[in-house]
């Protein structure tokens, strides 16, 4: 579904990415872990557009998307939910699930009916409909920041850290809500996480990024034994 | 008991005034809170009045009237003006660039209408407009309540296109979390696109409005700038609500200074509030300084 193929990004002359591939097929959940500044965000925001990448192409159903604007790229199917959750604090609960469906007339047209969908996930959505996003608690912000990128009906989730600053308890929570969502709904997912044993234990298969390279790939179950991911991002059990 | 109705009468006056002052500050809060500043947002709205003025004296329409007329054209001529210049430089982040090209902007209006039209003042008041309708012990002049209500029809008509429209609500996300709002879909360019012609018609309403309140000529446009900078001083910039809240305020102290002091010091008292804001108080009176 989503082809990152050799895929360079640069701030000016500080290169970020170094021939970056990555590859996501239909149902599939993929996770993407690296540490701090590898370039997580960066590959993120460059596959949804507000980046441009170097060299290299980015296709997604079949349609070359490095060149599009971030208005088509969503209008095609693909919803993140960005690092913090990219919430808007002074807008309420429902107006901040509202404009997920901004980008297309298709999620304008059927917005009632996504609203119900979002609100039968997430019953506690429904009760706070009215309350100033700034306002929920760190767990309730992300569910309503995962449940506006549901809005659009995408076909592609792109999740950046969605635990991030989260209590252990929350952390679990939140990557529960996201194990759900790939079960019920039948998405696709792109997970960038740094719970790596969390999050691989859900995904099908995973990428490991350092320093702006991929350096792992594989399926999940073969991530979790590699001894060195053990030490590096597990705390060497 | 003499002086009561006087000073009732003042302040309604003032809440009226404030109301309407306030339709001339929600357009440039806007552009504020986009991040741009429109230096001839004030000489917008004498264009609308000279505009409106050629229709009057040369079809004899109505300036009330022509307000259906004189909105689309301004708001034709601001979106033109987004689309084409300001908006290569918002675009590339060039904030200050575009305060530069607005002020000069502003200045070749000034200058163009002062060569077309001279100096002179000019009214669009109407015969009809001068009277005073009494309530009780309270006269208030004609020309205040229809400023104050069509300025209010205006605000409730921008309140639901915040509030129920897609455009409008992404308007207020972009200030919020602009790359969020992004993320989402929305493209800056439109956003400017949108407050500009907001601005242009509220400026549009707005300098007819004073035109057919007070007199007008070329260089009405800087107290017509300053005026609703004054507004969302006092007020504090983020919502509709604020910036009405600040156009009371303002309307109120330029009443009553009108009164005590003589109106001639209504803008030397607008200047000084300003001032004392900046020094003491920049972030605005209703809000909390985070």
């Amino acid at each position: 579904m989503l082809e990152v193929d050799r895929v360079s990004v640069a701030y000016g002359d500080l290169q970020v990415l170094f021939d970056v591939s990555l590859r996501v097929r239909e149902g599939e959940l993929v996770v993407l872990l690296g540490p701090n500044g590898a370039g997580k965000t960066t590959l993120i925001k460059t596959i949804i557009g507000l980046l441009k990448p170097k060299s290299g192409s980015i296709s997604f159903l079949g349609m070359r998307i490095e060149k599009l604007s971030t208005s088509e790229i969503i209008k095609l199917g693909i919803a993140i939910v960005p690092e913090g959750g990219g919430l808007f604090p002074s807008m309420t609960v429902k107006e901040n699930l509202l404009m997920g469906a901004y980008a297309s007339k298709e999620a304008r047209a059927k917005v009632k009916d996504s609203l119900e969908a979002v609100y039968n996930l997430f019953p506690t959505l429904k009760e706070r409909a009215n309350q100033l996003a700034g306002t929920l608690s760190g767990g309730e912000q992300r569910m309503l920041a995962i449940g506006r990128a549901l809005m659009s009906r995408p076909k592609l989730l792109i999740l950046d850290e969605p635990s991030l600053g989260l209590g252990p308890k929350l952390v679990v929570t939140v990557l529960t809500m996201v194990e759900k969502i790939k079960k019920d709904e039948g998405l696709t997912i792109l997970l960038v996480e740094q719970n790596a044993r969390a999050a691989l234990q859900m995904a099908d298969r995973g990428y490991v990024i350092e320093n702006g390279r991929i350096v792992l790939e594989g399926t999940a179950e073969d991530i979790l034994k590699e001894e060195y991911i053990k030490r590096a991002y597990m705390g060497g059990l | 008991m003499e002086e009561w109705p006087m000073i009732l009468n003042l302040l309604i006056r003032g809440l009226l005034f404030g109301g309407f002052l306030s339709l001339a500050a929600c357009g440039l809060s806007l552009g504020f809170q986009l991040g741009f500043i429109n230096a001839s947002h004030g000489d917008m709205a004498v264009l609308a009045a000279y505009i409106s003025w050629i229709l009057l004296t040369t079809f004899g329409i109505d300036p009330l009237f022509s307000l259906v007329m004189v909105s689309p054209m301004m708001v034709l001529i601001g979106l033109i003006l987004q689309k084409l210049l300001l908006n290569r430089f918002l675009l590339k982040g060039n904030m200050d660039v575009v305060l530069i090209v607005t002020f000069a902007l502003g200045m070749c209006i000034r200058n163009s209408l002062q060569i077309l039209f001279s100096a002179n003042n000019r009214s669009l008041s109407q015969p009809y407009m001068v009277q005073g309708l009494s309530i009780g012990p309270l006269v208030i002049p004609l020309p205040y309540l229809i400023d104050f209500t069509i300025a209010s029809a205006m605000f409730m008509i921008l309140h639901l296109f915040f509030v129920k429209t897609f455009a409008g609500r992404a308007l207020r996300a972009v200030p919020q979390n602009l790359e969020a709002a992004m993320m989402l879909g929305v493209k800056p360019e439109t956003s400017y696109i949108y407050a500009m012609g907001i601005m242009a018609l509220t400026q549009a309403v707005f300098g007819v409005l004073m035109g057919s309140t007070y007199v007008f000529n070329p260089n009405s446009g800087m107290a017509y700038l300053l005026l609703p900078i004054s507004a969302i001083m006092l007020g504090g910039l983020g919502s509709l609500k604020k910036t009405f809240i600040g156009g009371l305020i303002l309307g109120e102290i330029l009443i009553l200074c009108g009164y005590f002091i003589g109106s001639e010091y209504q803008l030397v008292a607008c200047y000084l509030i300003a001032l004392m804001l900046i020094l003491f108080k920049p972030e605005g009176l209703l809000t909390r300084r985070s």
